[in-house]
């Protein structure tokens, strides 16, 4: 029997949306509802594709936001049980939990009534409208794009990021991989977020062991596939392990989610690594075996 | 034999040309380089706000304008700044990498820095001086990551 909690997902198919239903469902945990965002293809706000079309769009974007996953779960077997056995000292039963997102996986699986909502992007009129009819009061965030300020100020609506930087000291792109770089270990953050990049209210910051995922020179891939696997997988567990269990599992009422402005004064905004400095940092990720 | 950065530095400076003016709310490159080239290391604060800016630039835009506001997206019209200042912001950005190159990089700036180096000179097949920046950078590199708290 699971709990229903006060949360919407707004889920943008992918690893991240999936990593988190999979945790809630693990704590025994139903969102109240999720909005499943589908590409419309006829990328128009006034015809938007319905029935049997949505349907088709729906399984075209299945198969192109989990093509990378799905490919290195088929040849890559060798990375895939190392991620599994690295991630093992941050969260119980990572492979598992890889399963249950990539194994027959349905968004109607977790107990949640499902709307689907054919969208240009974040920034088409029909998300926004849905999310304001669903009276959502607490979303949760699950990549994608830029969630646009007419969205973040709907009344009464609070949106959780969950951020794999320990905040405020690491914000911006490839904070992961910085993270290692710099701090020696990952951290990760749920915000609420703003129209600015990584400033919102913390629900929660944690600096987690270090994290070393040692490979056989046998079952190195190159460093694409590597990065890859980090968005496929890690990230998202790590993400989702947080925010399920640091936050979501100890609060007595989730629609009363304290939260604690950050420091805006400190902490460095990282860009995109330059190839040989993420190359550098894989090899620190994935050492040799 | 790589030529000493002092070296670099001194030469690089020696071809920034002066800054021009510039519209209301726009900031020069030339003028945050020509200041910056003679500073050395920033202090953490406002200090580095000028040099995020480039790094901003760089690693967003992947260019550096002439003249830039603080918006996050590009001005696609906007003259680009000239190779020497481009040549003078990867400079700096190796100066303020130096920490990292000793391990003294508590919060990853100076390695920011370095990822902003490597692109602007990646970016940059022209640059002035690009076979003697790429040896500093690249010596930066190697000494940034076996010094990385990652590493240790």
């Amino acid at each position: 029997m699971s709990r229903q909690i006060p949360l919407t997902v707004l889920a943008w198919e992918g690893p991240q949306a999936r990593a988190y239903l999979a945790r809630m469902k693990r704590a025994g945990m139903s969102p109240e509802r999720i909005i499943l965002m589908i590409k419309d293809p006829r990328n128009s706000p006034l015809a938007k594709v319905t029935g049997r079309g949505l349907a088709k769009a729906e399984k075209a974007q299945e198969r192109a936001h989990n093509f990378h996953p799905h490919r290195m779960r088929a040849g890559n077997r060798g990375l895939i049980a190392a991620i599994t056995a690295g991630l093992a000292g941050q969260l119980d039963d990572p492979a598992g939990l890889i399963s249950e997102m990539f194994d027959s996986f349905s968004y109607d699986d977790f107990g949640a009534p499902v709307e689907r909502v054919a969208v240009s992007g974040y920034r088409d009129p029909a998300l926004r409208e849905a999310i304001a009819a669903s009276g959502a009061e607490l979303l949760l965030f699950t990549g994608g794009g830029i969630m646009p300020a007419e969205i973040l100020q709907l009344p009464g609506l609070r949106v959780i990021h969950v951020h794999t930087g320990f905040l405020p000291d690491v914000r911006g792109a490839d904070v992961l991989l910085w993270s290692l770089m710099v701090r020696g270990r990952p951290g990760v953050s749920a915000f609420l977020m703003t129209p600015r990049l990584d400033d919102g209210d913390l629900l929660g910051a944690a600096e987690l062991p270090p994290l070393a995922i040692p490979l056989p020179a046998a079952e190195r891939p190159d460093d694409e596939t590597l990065y890859r696997s980090l968005f496929s997988f890690i990230d998202p567990l790590i993400r989702a392990e947080f925010v399920v269990g640091q936050i979501f599992e100890p609060a007595s009422d989730l629609a009363a989610l304290g939260s604690t402005a950050q420091d805006l004064n400190v902490g460095v905004t990282f860009h995109f690594m330059a190839p040989q400095l993420r190359s550098a940092a894989l090899a620190q990720l994935f050492p040799s075996a | 034999m790589s030529t000493a950065p002092a070296e670099i530095i001194a030469q690089i400076a020696a071809l920034q040309p002066a800054a021009a003016a510039t519209a209301e709310g726009q900031t020069s490159s030339a003028a945050v380089v020509g200041a910056r080239l003679g500073d050395g290391i920033a202090a953490p604060g406002a200090e580095r706000d000028e040099i995020n800016e480039l790094c901003r630039q760089i690693d967003v835009f992947k260019r550096l304008q002439a003249d830039y506001s603080a918006d996050w997206k590009p001005d696609k019209e906007a003259p680009l700044a000239a190779p020497e200042v481009v040549a003078g912001a990867t400079c700096v950005l190796l100066i303020n990498a130096e920490p990292a190159t000793t391990g003294n990089d508590p919060d990853g700036w100076s390695l920011k820095c370095l990822n902003s180096a490597l692109k602007a000179i990646e970016q940059n097949e022209q640059l002035p001086m690009r076979a003697e920046l790429s040896g500093w950078a690249q010596a930066s590199f190697s000494a940034a990551v076996a010094n990385s708290a990652g590493a240790r």
